[in-house]
């Protein structure tokens, strides 16, 4: 029974086996060689004739002269071959055509670049640029100029004019005359009016120029002595000026000092 | 007094657009000595365009005063012109110290001929005796020890004259030279 067993179980998996896997077939799948054949070059063939005419002369071998009389003439056949067409015939190719095959492979680099570029000595010739004697340039602007410059003004001279205008001279302080000076001063005014000291009120003793004064006004209020000159006050000397008036009727008296 | 001291009074009126420039040389009591004005001066419209603001300082210093200074008959020992042309900035080329002269309304000082330093370029010059004391402004290109020395000779010629009254009498011969007649 335990052989049975085991056969059957072999028989079995024997089954198994066999329904178990696909099976398996060889397909050749290597392609087919192709022959390699050539063709065979067309080749014309002229046809030749076969008999061509040769024409001769069917004289007598007698050497006599001929006359102008027609001679009878006979043609004879004579096989000729025209060589030409047989050369034509035998060296023309009209298609041959390459058979595939393998390239051999080969390896392609790019040439480096040189690591200087070349300087021609020589121009190049064929380069040169013609101008068109015909064109018309344009022509520069036009420029101008302005002179920013302030031109020295004229200077004209009036001295004239300077001097007769009114001039403040203030007077000098009577306070600190010394008294020496101060009686000579007063003495000297007594003598030129005639007029007594005691009526007299000194305004004022001013340098002023002892000639070419033409015009002279007392400033009560500044105690200035306001002058016009003349063209004569030029250069003059500056002499002291006493200014008075009188206490009676208050007129003003006046007169150069030191013999001014 | 100061002997053969001469001032040069410089002014420069404005006429519409015309600039007009006058220079009064006095001795030390403001006698006139010489005067000399220019003609006007009108800049054309591209010169004031090219100069700016620039014009009227340079009319001033560069164009004016160089002028009246070259035909000048003597050479001033001070230059003297308004605070205003100092305040805008006297770049002008002088050998003379350049200088203005105001009346202040400072209190006076002590005494008669005293000199008191304000600033680096100012002094006040008791030039009147209780007066208020005369300022005196000097360029910038004067020096300290310079500036002493025309407070001297100031301070000597305003005893004889008033220091500032004869700019006025420029700015009064220019507009006469002005007005039309």
């Amino acid at each position: 029974m335990g052989r049975l067993k085991g056969a059957v179980s072999d028989v079995a998996e024997t089954l198994r086996r066999v329904f178990s896997d696909p099976p398996c077939h060889h397909l050749d799948t290597a392609l087919d060689a192709f022959g390699i054949g050539s063709l065979e070059p067309f080749e014309g063939r002229s046809l030749a004739p076969e008999a061509l005419c040769h024409a001769v002369l069917a004289s007598a071998d007698l050497g006599l002269s001929a006359g102008l009389g027609s001679e009878p003439t006979a043609f004879q056949a004579r096989v000729q071959v025209d060589e030409a067409f047989v050369q034509w015939a035998a060296g023309a190719r009209i298609c041959e055509m390459e058979v595939f095959g393998a390239a051999s492979g080969v390896r392609s680099e790019i040439p480096p670049l040189p690591r200087r570029a070349q300087v021609r000595s020589s121009p190049p010739e064929g380069f040169r640029g013609r101008s068109r004697g015909g064109m018309a340039s344009i022509s520069a602007p036009r420029g101008f100029r302005a002179d920013p410059t302030l031109a020295d003004p004229r200077v004209h001279r009036d001295l004239e004019l300077a001097l007769g205008l009114p001039m403040a001279v203030p007077g000098e302080d009577l306070q600190k005359l010394p008294r020496p000076i101060w009686m000579r001063y007063t003495l000297q005014i007594v003598k030129a009016t005639g007029e007594n000291i005691r009526n007299l009120d000194v305004l004022g003793i001013y340098r002023i120029p002892s000639k070419g004064v033409t015009g002279l006004r007392h400033d009560a209020r500044s105690g200035r002595l306001v002058i016009q000159l003349g063209p004569a006050a030029a250069g003059a000397r500056r002499t002291p000026f006493m200014l008075a008036r009188r206490k009676d009727d208050r007129t003003i008296v006046s007169c150069y000092l030191e013999g001014g | 007094m100061a002997d053969g001291l001469k001032l040069a009074y410089f002014m420069v009126v404005r006429e519409g657009a015309s600039f007009l420039g006058g220079l009064l040389l006095t001795d030390e009591s403001g006698i006139p000595l010489d005067f000399r004005y220019t003609e006007p001066i009108t800049p054309t419209k591209l010169q004031s365009v090219l100069y700016g603001k620039a014009l009227e300082s340079h009319l001033r210093e560069e164009v004016i005063q160089k002028a009246l200074l070259k035909e000048l008959k003597g050479s001033p020992d001070l230059f003297i012109l308004p605070a205003s042309d100092l305040a805008g900035g006297w770049n002008a080329e002088v050998r003379c110290p350049a200088l203005a002269l105001q009346k202040s309304q400072e209190a006076p000082l002590a005494r008669l001929g005293e000199v008191f330093r304000a600033t680096p370029r100012e002094l006040l010059l008791q030039v009147v005796e209780g007066a208020s004391p005369v300022r005196a402004i000097f360029a910038s290109s004067v020096d300290l020890a310079a500036q002493d020395q025309a407070a001297a000779q100031l301070i000597e010629a305003g005893y004889h004259m008033d220091l500032v009254e004869p700019l006025e009498r420029v700015t009064a011969a220019l507009q006469t030279l002005v007005q039309p007649t």
